[in-house]
């Protein structure tokens, strides 16, 4: 486990991923998982032998590292949202409680070019970074079910569940797209490190989409 | 193998899926590692095949065709028209047998293995069923009444009674009464010195609160001396969470991959199947230990399995 301390989320992220994509490259013989998270990145090992070597050669990295590391950017991602109160969302509740009105959020969300920070929760479900403090929600008391492709806002992240779940994040919208599918070459439809927009579309170009 | 009445929760596991925990999906996989090699060497089987884990109330489960089996792990009391199957024995039964489990007489974990395995899908190379996202396994979820798994193998040994073989394995050698050996977590720093002392001195009970996701503790209040919140980062199984109402979690097979709740202590690899077999109720305690005791302590669980495959080959050479 790898952990950066007292520097901002956004730096802390690309050292991690960099990190990440070193070991990849170099160690994917001897490692079974690589999980980057905000500010940590867990490696695990098929072979505990191995261990000190990988740890004296990320020391190493870290080390030699004169600056933030600078990640290439790569494509924008454009996951299109439906925002309509049909499909059940939280907006008026949050409207409520955020004094702000319903599209003020819409606005928001739509404000931001967000960064994929990691998955997890779920498969292929993505940690986006980060919403505007306006519209920062605390998560919900419990747990309440959730749609395949609802988007909902935790804090100041916002993420899209893969899956028909629980989930106590505040729900503003609803996307067509499938984010994990084990019948596509890449099952997860974002990944660590991307940049993503979201794209508001209207209930009939959901249904089309879907 | 047809299922004639659903048990509280079978699934097919095997090792589960590494390499993946980046994408969010887990590892997965058998809860008690060990018990399910063990049932798969007596099946004749590679140790990697899937099996049956079932809990109880365990299912009713009818073969049409004439099987080998062997259950490991948890004792279920189980029986076949009368005639009882003990653990860890190779179990040869007619076309038409029918099993059933009747008394939890001790452990939490029953495998069954079939000689030659099911007919299952590998999904994201795995068989194991990953019942939250509904994936792997048998049409990724649990068995239901009335399923109808289909075997790889057809014997063609003609098999006209119950046998159970008069050989056994004996499983791997647990001391009841041994601690669970932990090493600290990236957040055990965060808990006050009274606290880290409290829970190496005490011991825990397991709540009701346990399924293959994580079992809730309840002991000894954590204190927290670090009140900073944690940002989202990677966990695994054996990651001892502690939860905002100050009490431990332990995270098992099914856990999800990432947590926001500090991470205090982590259990070693070598006591995952010890720690499977245990339910409600059950007391256990920590000791710490060091990298290179872990270390030496899985190499001796692997020669052990290794021997244990080497001695049933001689054995199934004379079985039929």
């Amino acid at each position: 486990m790898l952990e950066l301390k007292e520097c901002t989320v956004e730096s802390s992220h690309a050292c991690i991923l960099f990190v990440e994509r070193y070991c990849n490259k170099h160690f994917s013989t001897i490692l079974t998982n690589r999980v980057p998270a905000y500010n940590s990145l867990l490696l695990t090992l098929s072979d505990s032998s191995n261990i000190n070597l990988l740890e004296n050669e990320i020391i190493q990295i870290l080390k030699q590292m004169t600056s933030i590391p600078v990640l290439p950017l790569g494509e924008e991602k454009v996951i299109p949202i439906c925002y309509d109160e049909q499909l059940g969302n939280d907006l008026v509740k949050m409207a409520g409680y955020l004094q702000i009105d319903r599209d003020t959020i819409i606005h928001y969300h739509l404000s931001v070019v967000y960064r994929v920070y990691l998955l997890g929760f779920l498969p292929g479900f993505p940690y986006l970074g980060f919403v505007p403090q306006a519209i920062a929600m605390p998560r919900k008391q419990e747990p309440v079910p959730a749609k395949r492709g609802a988007v909902g806002i935790a804090g100041q992240q916002t993420g899209i569940y893969p899956v028909d779940t629980p989930g106590g994040w505040h729900i503003v919208g609803h996307t067509p797209y499938i984010m994990f599918d084990i019948n596509r070459k890449d099952p997860a439809l974002l990944l660590a490190g991307q940049r993503v927009r979201f794209e508001a579309i209207d209930l009939e170009t959901y249904y089309k989409i879907k | 193998m047809e299922i004639q009445k659903a048990g509280l929760l079978d699934s097919f596991q095997d090792a589960g899926r590494t390499c993946m925990a980046g994408l969010g999906v887990g590892q997965g996989g058998w809860m008690d590692s060990l018990a399910a090699a063990l049932a798969n060497i007596l099946a004749g089987n590679d140790r990697a095949e899937p099996v049956l884990e079932m809990h109880f109330p365990a299912p009713r489960l009818c073969f049409e065709q004439a099987v080998f089996i062997a259950l490991s792990g948890a004792d279920f009391g189980a029986s076949a028209h009368g005639v009882a199957l003990p653990l860890n024995r190779r179990i040869s039964l007619p076309a038409g047998s029918e099993i059933i489990f009747q008394k939890k007489i001790n452990g939490q974990r029953c495998y069954l293995a079939m000689a030659g395995g099911w007919e299952l899908p590998s999904v994201l190379n795995s068989a194991s069923t990953l019942l939250k996202s509904g994936l792997g396994g048998w049409q990724g979820r649990a068995l239901k009444k009335n399923d109808k798994i289909p075997l790889k193998l057809k014997i063609s040994t003609l098999i006209e009674q119950i046998k159970v073989s008069s050989f056994f394995l004996a499983p791997y050698m647990w001391y009841r009464a041994a601690p669970f050996h932990v090493f600290p977590g990236p957040e055990w720093d965060w808990l006050s010195a009274e606290t880290k002392k409290q829970i190496m001195e005490t011991a825990f009970t397991i709540t009701p609160s346990n399924d293959r996701m994580g079992y809730r503790l309840a002991g000894a209040h954590l204190e927290m001396v670090n009140k900073i919140e944690m940002k989202s980062s990677a966990v695994l199984a054996g990651t001892i969470q502690r939860l905002s109402n100050g009490q431990p979690l332990i995270l098992m097979a099914d856990a999800q991959t990432t947590g926001g709740y500090p991470r205090i202590l982590q259990i070693a690899t070598v006591d995952f199947p010890r720690l499977a077999q245990l339910g409600a109720g059950d007391s256990l305690w920590f000791s710490f230990i060091k990298m290179e005791t872990a270390v030496q302590l899985m190499e001796s669980q692997k020669q052990w399995l290794q021997q244990t495959e080497a001695g049933m080959r001689f054995q199934i050479a004379g079985f039929s």
